[in-house]
């Protein structure tokens, strides 16, 4: 579904990313770990296609297309999410009606129909009931005032609605209290499937308790160190990253 | 169009008005005096210039092009756009002509100038040209010299009118040039409460000067909704003139494209203790158009409350224009006095000018202003693109967000309702280069 070939992007003309490859099969959850600063947000971003980001080398081919080509809001209706680690308030544009534009134009590229006002109403609020999101937050701005936790369940929420391909987890288990990560891991494994992907980027193995990776890949200084199965994340915690880069070195 | 130097145009223009004003015949009634002492205010008065500080953003040049002191010709027809889903009571001065009047409910009376006779005549004679004096501006001096004929609406004391008045200020589809000047005085009684929508309609190359005055008895209450949501080639000159009797409210709320040239120039004045006033202002240019809001709120007496909100929005090569005045008079004390205005520029070639201005001779007062200017913020547009919105809507909904603290207050449902398909248009409108 997603093949990264010497990947290799600069922000603000400083080098992050230093020839990243990475293969990931429709079916498949790959957890991407690292330490701070080692690019993991920086390859979230650039698949996403955030401004800023300049590749200056290297390929992404998903789904047998150029995805550096596409715009952002093409990627998102080819089936590219990306779970925000620091989703957006945006006062005055009500959640309701961002979900439902939002979930207009990925379907209308689908060639679906788009669902009436009741039928985008019982959806968003079966959603909402999953993620034990109270149905008052549809109402409320978009993210507005929401607590860290409810941010990110948003997140989710928008995930089970536009139903990607290929999702991407932005330390989305960052700031979560251990009763929100179980909701928030349920909404991920309702998305498993033999026909998607899911991309966690996370700094801690704990979500990978509740989300068990096929694989899982370690990110330092913008290239893979390594990749492996549960173990390597275990191994990681046992030991910290310094163990890896002496590894390598 | 015209090579013509600008103190030529300038010129032309005031002999032309000069000359049309004079056509009319003598007529003794309060047309004919109306009309007389704005002759002679309008020749004594000098036209704005690039020195004078109230018209610093506003030129006149789009005012003066040929044509624009054209009568109307007759025989246009009305073309009704009810606003889906509104129930009101409706009266049209269609290119600067009042149209024929539909029944009323009780309590709500309305008259042209021409067939005022007895107490509607002595109303009209206390209060016209009163608060929108020929001596002060020379387009409302303009306005009386050329004025075929205005409207009286009355609300009789203590009456509650539930139905909506809508007053339809009107330039027909036509193509020939013409400048019309509509005139209305609006009179809601002691303890009398109304509800008026003024909506400015047309797209043509027509210039109307109209001059709207409203007088609110003691404890009088009105809801002004003033909508004007055709952008195109119309020029826009409006002044309105409101006085508050004691412990009156009137409430204003705006909702207004740019268009070829729009100004609006609107004094308030609590003139008896305990008034109330809320202004609220929502504004989007688009390409080339121009809006300036002119706003002149007078605290005379003490105890008297204002708050202004404005929400305005710059695209393309458009400009935006907020001049808001508080004028608190010596022994106006106690008054409360806000004006809040957030601004947002959707290129770099667009322009917003906001002034406040504060003169304040009372030691007992609040008076507060606050102004931000500010662009989309691009992590918002980010975020809506990444969920599959594309960029056009992406603005738009943002947009909107941002004038939602104002439309979103319009106190009437039908009003908020088509608001937003209208604005949604106007930010579909494609982005021209340059001037037509």
């Amino acid at each position: 579904m997603l093949k990264i070939t010497n990947l290799h992007a600069t922000v603000a003309d400083t080098p992050i990313l230093k020839g990243l490859n990475l293969e990931i099969n429709a079916g498949e959850v790959h957890a991407i770990m690292g330490p701070n600063g080692s690019g993991k947000s920086t390859l979230a971003a650039v698949l996403a296609g955030r401004d800023g980001y300049e590749v200056t080398a290297g390929s992404i081919e998903y789904l047998g297309r150029d995805l550096l080509a596409l715009a952002v809001e093409e990627r998102a209706r080819a089936g590219v999410f990306l779970a925000f680690q620091y989703p957006v308030e945006i006062p005055g544009v009500s959640n309701m009606e961002f979900l439902r534009a939002s979930l207009e134009a990925v379907r209308s590229h689908r060639g679906e129909p788009n669902l009436s006002a009741v039928e985008f109403m019982k959806l968003a609020r079966a959603t909402s009931a999953q993620l034990q999101l109270d149905p008052e937050f549809l109402k409320r701005g978009v993210n507005e005032g929401f607590s860290g936790g409810e941010k990110k369940r948003n997140e989710i929420l928008q995930m089970l609605l536009l139903q990607p391909n290929l999702a991407i987890l932005d330390e989305t288990d960052s700031g979560l209290d251990i009763d929100a990560l179980q909701v928030v891991a349920d909404g991920v494994n309702a998305l498993r499937s033999p026909e998607r992907a899911i991309i966690m980027v996370t700094h801690y193995q704990r979500l990978l308790d509740y989300v068990v990776p096929d694989q899982v890949h370690v990110l330092a200084d913008g290239r893979i160190l390594r990749s492996g199965g549960r173990e390597l994340a275990l191994e990681l915690e046992a030991k910290g990253y310094g163990w890896l880069r002496d590894d390598a070195a | 169009m015209t090579t013509m130097k600008r103190s030529e145009r300038i010129e032309v223009f005031a002999r032309t008005a000069r000359t049309r004003s004079e056509n009319f015949p003598a007529d003794t009634g309060v047309l004919g005096r109306l009309r007389a002492a704005g002759r002679a205010a309008f020749s004594a008065a000098e036209l704005p210039n690039p020195k004078t500080e109230a018209w610093k953003y506003s030129r006149i040049g789009p005012l003066l092009e040929q044509g624009l002191l054209d009568r109307a010709p007759a025989g246009a027809a009305a073309t009704a756009r009810p606003i889906p889903g509104l129930d009101v009571q409706s009266i049209a001065i269609l290119d600067g002509i009042p149209q024929p009047l539909p029944t009323f409910t009780p309590g709500v009376s309305v008259t042209s100038f021409a067939a005022l006779s007895g107490a509607e005549a002595a109303a009209v004679e206390t209060h016209l040209g009163r608060l929108a004096a020929v001596s002060e501006r020379p387009f409302v001096a303009l306005n009386a010299a050329l004025l075929e004929d205005g409207l009286l609406i009355q609300v009789a004391p203590g009456v509650d009118v539930a139905l909506p008045i809508e007053l339809l200020l009107a330039q027909s589809d036509g193509a020939a040039p013409r400048g019309v000047h509509p005139r209305v005085l609006v009179i809601v009684g002691q303890g009398a409460r109304a509800t008026l929508i003024e909506r400015h309609l047309g797209a043509a190359m027509a210039f109307t000067n109209s001059v709207v005055e409203v007088v609110l008895a003691d404890g009088a209450q009105l809801d002004h909704l003033r909508l004007a949501l055709d952008a195109g080639r119309g020029r826009w000159l409006s002044a309105l003139d409101v006085e508050l009797g004691r412990a009156a409210r009137y409430h204003l709320w705006q909702a207004q494209l740019g268009a070829a040239f729009r100004r609006n120039e609107i004094r308030i004045r609590l003139a008896g203790e305990g008034a109330e006033v809320t202004v609220s202002g929502a504004g989007l240019t688009r390409n080339n158009a121009h809006l300036d809001n002119q706003l002149c709120l007078e605290h005379r007496v003490p105890r008297g409350t204002s708050t202004q909100v404005f929400r305005n929005i710059a695209g393309e090569t458009s400009r935006g224009i907020l001049n808001g005045r508080i004028h608190i008079h010596r022994g106006a004390q106690k008054t409360d006095a806000q004006l809040h205005t957030k601004s947002l520029l959707l290129s770099s070639r667009a322009e917003i000018d906001v002034k406040p201005e504060l003169e304040i001779y009372a030691d007992d007062v609040k008076c507060a202003h606050g102004a931000t200017l500010g662009q989309l913020d691009a992590n918002a547009l980010f975020y809506l693109r990444s969920r599959g919105l594309d960029e056009t809507a992406a603005r738009t909904l943002l947009s909107f967000a941002f004038l939602a603290e104002v439309v979103d207050g319009f106190p009437v449902d039908a009003v908020r309702e088509a608001l937003r398909p209208a604005l949604a248009q106007a930010f579909a409108a494609p982005a021209e280069e340059d001037a037509p």
